[in-house]
């Protein structure tokens, strides 16, 4: 028998059945490690879940609750004064002065706006440069004496945002400015005015009493602003109810411009989004680990709206991965070697090689023994297909989320020519997805957000162990209805 | 041979702790030795083991009840071994020349000296470079074939051959330190 026979065979016997003693307490520690309960990836995100959960909630309610300002207000009391104000109400008084009452002739009626307005407001309705001026209450010492005092009020509440309404338009552009042009408001009101007016005057056919000259005074907190108003048709001292309609439509605060319309069905829809995505993978293996980082993608889509609040959508979209391959096989031989044609792409430049020639017991060999490992990095470069189906939630005024689930046909390229030596080709893969969105409307157009949860039905590699993946994301989209 | 009964396989593929406290007291010891071919020290064995039996249950679904349990055990810790090897000692192993005589003049007191030969032999075995020691394990005690060795690691058969020489001479060289005739 030869040495090299007689070593095998000393340590085949030595080893080939032995059992050594096991350390007691590694058992207990192999139980933890495998049946102790960790914290799952829900748990270490449940508190980022709970926040997002109730920013989306409080959302919701706040576009629930928020209320509809044009809605006519059916406790509206109504007095000889019409108010209306900005932040509460807006007041339109109709008196008369000593003269009309004294001389009963005809005169052009006198109309006061008092305006009590909010901080901002003042700003925008101060007509002199002083809050405090008073000199302007002084032109009206015509009004203020005048005999009637309000006989009609009407109080109709808006919410701040109501300045928004084109009545204010005007006003809002000339903030902080000395005087302020109410040519506009002065027409509208006029107009307004003249309309509840000429109602009256039909409904009374009391034409020719007192007319007034015409005038309006805003009030608007400690100061007051008379700006002269063309002459208007005389009118009699009291409103019918029939004329507070007109003035009630006329003051709806509601701003359909910019409002979008409920989309009726067959609508096209083009959109583009960007956004960022990273997957978390399961992968059963014992010589390699799986690294993806934070990637990103940009995609752009058409959707039909066949419903008021379900599309159907398709798309082109483009991923660009970046998953690390750590293959842990030990190499023994050199890189150098002929032999060795395993991952020709990437090889870990750090590993130090020696390269040694020896005179083998059969041989001459070319080797080494470094136990090199070798890093296998892969970028996919993903062209996806989604087929999708979108359903709305709810849609509150300008408000909507949406829900888009369905499945993406991709086709995705590696730039590696293979992986754990299994060689890697441009094919196709699977992907089920639910992409969960907030939409504001703006005409035509659609902006929001949107989260993604994706799970691969098929992967794009070829992987000897199984790999089970889920990808989560979140980005940015637009949308234009054509 | 190892014999494990299916239904306790049937039972640890499913995952159940009990089957899977069985399958860790029947073989724990049996791989326990082989970790410790493949490492340096009982302290690294240990880990080997630990992770050999976490990958054991994490592979569960892969076993092939119809078959012999122990050479997938087997295999599953010899590649845990490897990866230890390659994680923990890269940057001592270097070659030829990181055939450690330091610990050659050191490692045998008189204490190993009146230790059993297994021991003599297990240490004479650690001290081999990995490449050596890999491919000599395989080959000498787990009976693989160059070719089946070269497929297991990556390696050419020609390179399993020459590993296996040079650690055989090697192992001569310890051997005959220890007055343990080889």
């Amino acid at each position: 028998m030869k040495k090299g026979d007689k070593i095998e065979k000393l340590f085949n016997e030595a080893f080939s059945n032995w059992e050594a003693d096991v350390p007691n307490d590694l058992k207990s520690s192999i139980d933890d490690e495998l049946f102790l309960e960790k914290p799952g990836v829900l748990s270490r995100f449940k508190y980022a879940l709970i926040g997002a959960l109730l920013l989306i909630i409080s959302g919701i309610i706040y576009v629930v609750k928020t209320p509809d300002s044009t809605l006519y207000q059916p406790n509206q009391t109504f007095q000889s004064n019409q108010s209306i104000s900005s932040d509460s109400e807006i007041v339109l008084s109709n008196k008369k002065t000593n003269s009309q009452t004294a001389s009963k002739k005809q005169k052009p009626i006198l109309d006061t706006f008092e305006i009590d307005n909010n901080q901002e407001q003042k700003d925008s309705f101060d007509v002199t440069s002083s809050p405090n001026n008073k000199s302007n209450r002084v032109k009206n010492n015509r009004v203020k004496t005048s005999p009637f005092k309000a006989q009609i009020i009407q109080s109709a509440s808006f919410p701040q945002k109501s300045l928004d309404s084109p009545i204010f338009d005007s006003a809002i552009q000339a903030k902080n400015k000395d005087k302020i042009d109410f040519e506009g408001h002065q027409e509208f009101y006029a107009n307004k005015i003249k309309m509840m007016l000429d109602s009256n005057e039909a409904a009374t056919n009391q034409r020719g009493k007192a007319a007034k000259n015409d005038q309006k005074t805003f009030t608007n907190g400690n100061s007051e602003g008379q700006v002269a108003l063309h002459p208007l048709i005389t009118k009699d001292s009291i409103i019918q109810d029939s004329t507070l309609k007109i003035v009630e439509k006329s003051l709806s605060t509601k701003n359909t411009h910019i409002f979008s319309e409920e989309i009726a069905p067959n609508a096209f829809y083009l959109g583009m989004h960007v956004g960022t995505f990273t997957g978390r993978n399961n992968i059963q293996t014992t010589n390699g680990t799986l690294d993806e980082k934070r990637n990103y993608a940009i995609g752009f889509d058409a959707s039909y709206q066949f419903k008021n609040n379900q599309m159907v959508s398709t798309g082109l979209f483009y991923q660009h991965r970046k998953e690390n391959f750590i293959n842990h096989i030990i190499h023994l031989d050199s890189v150098y070697s002929h032999t060795d044609t395993l991952f020709q792409t990437i090889v870990n430049p750090n590993t130090n090689d020696t390269i040694t020639i020896i005179s083998g017991v059969q041989d001459v060999y070319v080797y080494d023994t470094t136990s090199s490992n070798f890093s296998a990095a892969a970028t996919i470069r993903i062209a996806l297909v989604p087929i999708a189906y979108d359903w709305r939630f709810f849609k509150v005024q300008n408000h909507q989320f949406w829900v888009q689930s369905g499945l993406s046909l991709g086709l995705y390229q590696s730039n590696i020519a293979s992986l754990s030596s299994t060689e890697q080709r441009t094919r196709f893969a699977m992907q089920a997805f639910l992409r969960p969105s907030y939409i504001y409307n703006l005409g035509r157009w659609r902006a929001g957000i949107f989260g993604n949860i994706a799970y691969d039905l098929l992967l794009p590699q070829t992987w000897m162990n199984s790999r089970q993946r889920w990808q989560t994301g979140f980005g940015f989209q637009i949308q234009y209805r054509l | 041979m190892r014999e494990f009964p299916r239904q306790k396989i049937e039972d640890f593929r499913l995952g159940k702790k009990a089957a899977f406290d069985e399958l860790y007291a029947a073989f724990a010891p049996w791989l326990y030795g082989i970790c410790m071919r493949y490492t340096r020290c009982d302290s690294d064995a240990r880990d080997v083991l630990q992770e050999t039996f976490i990958k054991i249950f994490q592979a569960k679904k892969t076993v092939n009840p119809e078959k012999d349990i122990a050479p997938w055990l087997k295999t599953i810790a010899i590649r845990v071994a490897l990866n230890y090897s390659r994680d923990q000692y890269k940057y001592i192993a270097q070659g030829d020349e990181d055939f450690r005589d330091d610990l050659l003049d050191s490692a045998y007191d008189l204490d190993d000296y009146y230790e059993s030969k297994r021991t003599i032999l297990l240490k004479a075995l650690q001290q081999l470079p990995e490449g050596y020691r890999m491919v000599f394990s395989l080959y000498a005690v787990d009976n693989l074939s160059h070719k089946e060795i070269a497929e297991f690691l990556g390696i050419s058969e020609g390179t399993s051959k020459s590993q296996y020489a040079k650690a055989k001479m090697k192992l001569k060289q310890l051997l005959e330190i220890n007055k343990i005739p080889a």
